[in-house]
């Protein structure tokens, strides 16, 4: 699993607005959604889904990095 | 009331061993919620007894996302909306064969490649075909495909290259689709239906509930599924997706899925009856119950764009209810 949000996320990786502008209920939000946006810079990210993990790649900035 | 036409269909499908009339499924379908789990404990019966206690377990891949020229109204990989999912090219044949291996690893006795198209063009087609007896031999897994519209030629090279059962959903009733589906026509999801039984391959055909369908639409679509003779039906349960035209449609209610988990499979007595996507958001602590009421297959882990719950909780619930996993194929 991939971490979500860390400290210096500033993209709902959700709907990709910046961190104040979403209101954290956006639908791409969820226990079930994977993520969509770039956390640091709000692009959407390449994302693929497989049965046991899902990858997610920003063109900027790399991508995210699994869970601790 | 209720009780009396519970008893009747269970007297037609147990006893009898006949299918449902329409009118018979109808009325069942308009049994009080306080009836549900009547209805629910005879749709487990008509499971065992048509179909046995075994569980099918599959795991599927979105192996090309994104990007469709479809413009499925549910749908978060149509390229005609502005959805949040970003297209990505063909996997690779060994990252297919490493989700292969995952599947494998949870039990899983089938394996489905699926691809955001409307149909395979030539090159995608050699693709599948080189990724089939690949997966099949490498990994041990029945193989099932999703590659949308088909001709009679792609169905039969599919059949001879080893597709064990072809996906092709008609998500909705006939006199629904239109609001749903406007870049391709009902008729055309039959007519691959229809081609991929004419060729051999199973058919794996299912629904997507909680599109703003009535009950006569379900019972419809009972009746349509029916026809094409399906040996697996997928119920899903739509997930809003953002930036859809259904974004904002409410989530079919838990005792109502429940209902209509029921419903086809007293409707579709001898169908592997599929748990697929949107369970876990729909059903959330009737997900057990599910089992109960005639389900006797489920997608473990994640879907195509959206996350399952946990496979070692699915595991665990297919334990606890001692039901073995095994593979299925149409009884009748």
């Amino acid at each position: 699993m991939l971490r979500l949000v860390d400290d210096a996320a500033t993209h709902c990786v959700g709907c990709g607005l910046p961190v104040g502008e979403c209101d954290g209920r956006c639908t791409g939000v969820g226990e079930f959604e994977a993520p969509r946006h770039c956390p640091h810079c709000g692009r959407r990210l390449a994302v693929q889904v497989t049965p046991t993990g899902v990858t997610a790649r920003c063109r900027d900035h790399g991508p995210l990095p699994p869970a601790t | 009331m209720s009780r009396a036409l519970i008893a009747a269909a269970g007297v037609a499908l147990l006893d009898e061993r006949r299918p449902l009339k329409p009118d018979e499924l109808a009325a069942l379908a308009a049994v009080p919620d306080t009836a549900v789990p009547s209805l629910a404990a005879l749709a487990h019966e008509v499971r065992l007894a048509w179909c046995g206690p075994e569980v099918e377990v599959e795991g599927i891949l979105s192996a090309k996302t994104g990007g469709c020229p479809e413009d499925c109204h549910f749908c978060s990989q149509s390229a005609s909306f502005p959805n949040q999912v970003q297209a990505t090219p063909f996997l690779d044949t060994d990252e297919v064969l490493r989700a292969a291996e995952e599947t494998a690893r949870l039990g899983a006795s089938e394996f489905c490649i699926v691809l955001a198209i409307k149909g395979p063009d030539e090159r995608t087609m050699g693709r599948i075909l080189e990724l089939v007896p690949l997966v099949r031999e490498r990994v041990g897994l029945n193989v099932a495909v999703s590659a949308g519209i088909l001709t009679d030629d792609q169905a039969r090279r599919f059949a001879e290259g080893g597709v064990h059962r072809y996906n092709h959903n008609l998500e909705t009733a006939r006199s629904h689709f239109p609001n749903i589906v406007t870049t391709h026509s009902w008729e055309e999801r039959f007519d691959t239906c229809q081609l991929v039984r004419q060729h051999g391959m199973e058919l794996c055909c299912g629904v997507l509930l909680g599109m703003g369908e009535s009950v006569e639409q379900r019972l419809e679509l009972i009746a349509e599924l029916r026809e094409v003779e399906p040996a697996e039906v997928p119920i899903n349960f739509l997930n809003p997706r953002p930036g859809t035209p259904l974004a904002e449609m409410p989530l079919v209610e838990p005792l109502e899925a429940i209902r209509w988990i029921a419903l086809f499979r007293l409707g579709l007595p001898s169908v592997i009856l599929r748990y697929a996507g949107g369970r876990e958001v729909t059903l959330r602590e009737l997900q057990t119950l599910g089992m109960t009421s005639g389900i006797n297959a489920l997608i473990v882990g994640n879907y195509l764009t959206t996350l399952g719950r946990s496979p070692d909780e699915d595991l665990q619930m297919l334990s606890d209810l001692r039901m073995p996993i095994g593979v299925l194929s149409k009884v009748l």
